[in-house]
């Protein structure tokens, strides 16, 4: 049995004597209704694994909206010594660079009401979505390699958006070192067909309003304001990125006695970052990165368009674009010492303060957005970076409402009809592809989004800026 | 042999019990392919748009080769549109196999595309033989 300290009221240790083999203690970050529900699966269980790796630096961390994944909890962060640690596929995940990114709309929920049916309508005929359906675009293999070398600006130079959007994208939507070579020919047959595609599961993309602002200041500068319209689009790297990571847990699995790594978990399986296959992984790794920035790109400019054709506007500016499944090398001060890390997020938000060098100019001032996905139907927030992330949790806070229910129990709570008419009633509108996926996640399914970033914002490790309420929703 | 789906927070595995091994991952692809598309042909069926590819996939071991053969059939699917009807292990070792799959081409009116599994994971993975019958248990991260 594991025994969980109180540390304070947003806060859990998970000591090191629980477990022999533990190289550092675990954190979660939950209140008292979050525990109880994070406790019922497998994540303390997989905080502790993690804890195990070799180089893991100061903890392994959970977020509120934890729940069991692969190896990793998901909502797990985990930050390894970038010269003696471990890089683990298995901790980045199988949509690698899965992610979020907030365009705001010059329109009030008003004007945009009479239109808001027809807008959908466009936007679900413009933007590929659903299992099987392939993308518009068929990438010969040197185009596909440029788009795994640039991502968002391979994007933007075929004329999908603007070089403005680069700078409001993490790492400027193109992360270095990504190398096509290292990237599998079975990788890239699932991805050139699917660029530019939302996908299925929990991906989606939000007409939205915005209906509560708590920081003023830092919402003007992120460009929102009470009863505006935002887009959100929740998509990753599609087939390429779970390939990608298919083939490197294989890799790592064969590599791993002759670095004498033994894992509890096979989906831990990891090796050295700085030997031949974790360099291998982590220039594959960025190329698939590279791929999932490109599709949020494209499916931005086929949002503008339709809003262009229904609207007569499409001038959507973007507010971010972050990352919530990905590893990257990052600086950190740890017990006095500046330290290298390879920062793991599954599931978790970079959240970088005021004055960090990562940022663009136009958010130096004030912090990194943070955007935080609800469930359907319910509030997506807008948070910012603080400092006492880069101290506790290596620059990182939660990423969703996570998961509570399996899709069998969510779809035995409700069907995809009683959804629909119960989300119209509410003033929603759902296009979504099938409608046996719909139900599979309903809000039922989920956390109280609400609370996880109430936690986030009352331990802070991110600070809350804005309320988003759904008015349409496209379901893959 | 008999298939069970399996309950995960976010996710979906199966569970199959069968004579052997082979039969047993044989039943994986078709248990897999069925959480994929609502309307799985039934075994054996052929169409117009029947084809027979051959495949070949090794492992380290029974987990690590289960995982690769699901892999292999999901790589069909998402790269190909490809649906496993039907698939004929050939020859099986502890850590190899050869087989001939049956697929059929997606059509979305006919076969109603119903999740994307992104891939078959490692998570309380079994591929173990008893004295008189075989069980694998695999989940899909969707």
């Amino acid at each position: 049995m594991v025994s969980l300290l109180k540390k304070d009221e947003y806060r859990y240790l998970i000591l090191r004597a629980n477990r022999q083999g533990m190289r550092v203690d675990g954190l979660v970050y939950a209140n008292d209704k979050l525990i109880r529900q994070i406790e019922k699966d497998l994540t303390i269980e997989q905080v502790i694994n993690v804890a195990t790796l070799p180089g893991i630096v100061k903890y392994s961390l959970a977020m509120p909206d934890a729940h069991q994944g692969y190896g990793f909890a998901i909502g797990g962060v985990a930050a390894m010594d970038a010269e003696k640690g471990v890089v683990s596929a298995g901790g980045v995940g199988f949509d690698i660079n899965c992610g979020v990114r907030l365009l705001c709309a010059p329109f009030t929920a008003e004007q945009i009401h009479p239109k808001l049916e027809p807008l959908l309508n466009q936007l679900f005929q413009d933007i590929p979505s659903g299992t099987g359906r392939r993308g518009l675009l068929n990438l010969a293999k040197n185009q596909l390699d440029r788009v795994l070398e640039r991502g968002a600006k391979w994007a933007v130079e075929a004329g999908y958006g603007t070089g403005a959007d680069l700078s409001h994208i993490e790492e400027s939507g193109c992360i270095p070192g990504a190398d096509p070579m290292r990237v599998s020919d079975h990788a890239k047959e699932r991805g050139k067909g699917q660029l530019g595609t939302l996908g299925s599961g929990n991906h989606f993309l939000e007409v939205q309003v915005i209906d509560e602002i708590y920081d003023g200041a830092v919402a003007a500068v992120f460009g929102l304001f009470k009863g505006n319209i935002t887009v959100l689009i929740h998509t990753g790297s599609r087939g390429l990125g779970h390939q990608v990571c298919t083939d490197y847990l294989d890799v790592m699995m064969r590599a791993m006695p002759q670095y004498g790594i033994k894992v509890v978990d096979r989906q831990l399986a990891c090796v050295p970052i700085n030997s031949p296959e974790g360099k291998n992984y982590l220039s594959a790794m960025a190329a698939a990165a590279n791929f999932a920035f490109a599709n949020r790109q494209m499916i931005t400019h086929w949002t503008r368009q339709a809003f262009e054709r229904i609207l007569g506007n499409g001038d959507l500016p973007l507010v971010y674009d972050v990352a919530h499944n990905i590893a990257k090398r990052e600086e950190y001060v740890v017990n006095g010492q500046k330290r290298n890390l390879l920062v793991h997020r599954k599931g978790a938000t970079r959240a970088f303060p005021p004055g960090h060098p990562a940022l663009s100019p136009d958010y130096q001032q004030v912090g990194q957005p943070v955007l935080i996905p609800g469930s359907m139907g319910t509030y997506s927030y807008v948070l910012v970076g603080t400092e006492l992330a880069m101290e506790e949790t290596f620059g990182s806070t939660c990423h969703g409402a996570g998961r509570a229910k399996s899709r069998t129990a969510a779809k035995k709570e409700i069907t995809a009809d009683q959804l629909l008419k119960d989300l119209r009633q509410k003033g929603i509108l759902v296009k979504g592809a099938s409608k046996s996926g719909l139900a599979e996640e309903g809000p039922a399914a989920y956390k109280d989004v609400t609370e996880v970033v109430d936690v986030v914002h009352n331990a802070g490790i991110a600070r809350k800026v804005a309320r988003l309420v759904p008015i349409a929703v496209m379901k893959g | 042999m008999e298939l069970r789906l399996l309950e995960h927070p976010a996710d979906v595995g199966i569970e199959i019990n069968a004579s052997s091994l082979k039969e047993a991952f044989e039943a994986a692809a078709r248990g897999m392919m069925s959480i994929i598309v609502e309307d799985l042909p039934p075994d054996g069926t052929k169409t117009p748009t029947h084809l027979i590819r051959s495949i070949e996939v090794d492992g380290i071991d029974g987990e690590n080769l289960l995982v690769n053969w699901l892999s292999e059939v999901l790589y069909l699917y998402d790269a190909e549109k490809l649906i496993t009807v039907r698939a004929d292990i050939t020859g099986f070792t502890a850590t190899s196999l050869r087989a001939m799959l049956h697929l059929e081409q997606l059509h979305p009116a006919v076969h109603h595309p119903r999740l994307d599994v992104k891939a078959v994971t490692y998570h309380q993975i079994v591929a173990e033989v008893g004295e008189t019958s075989a069980r694998v248990r695999v989940f899909f991260d969707i």
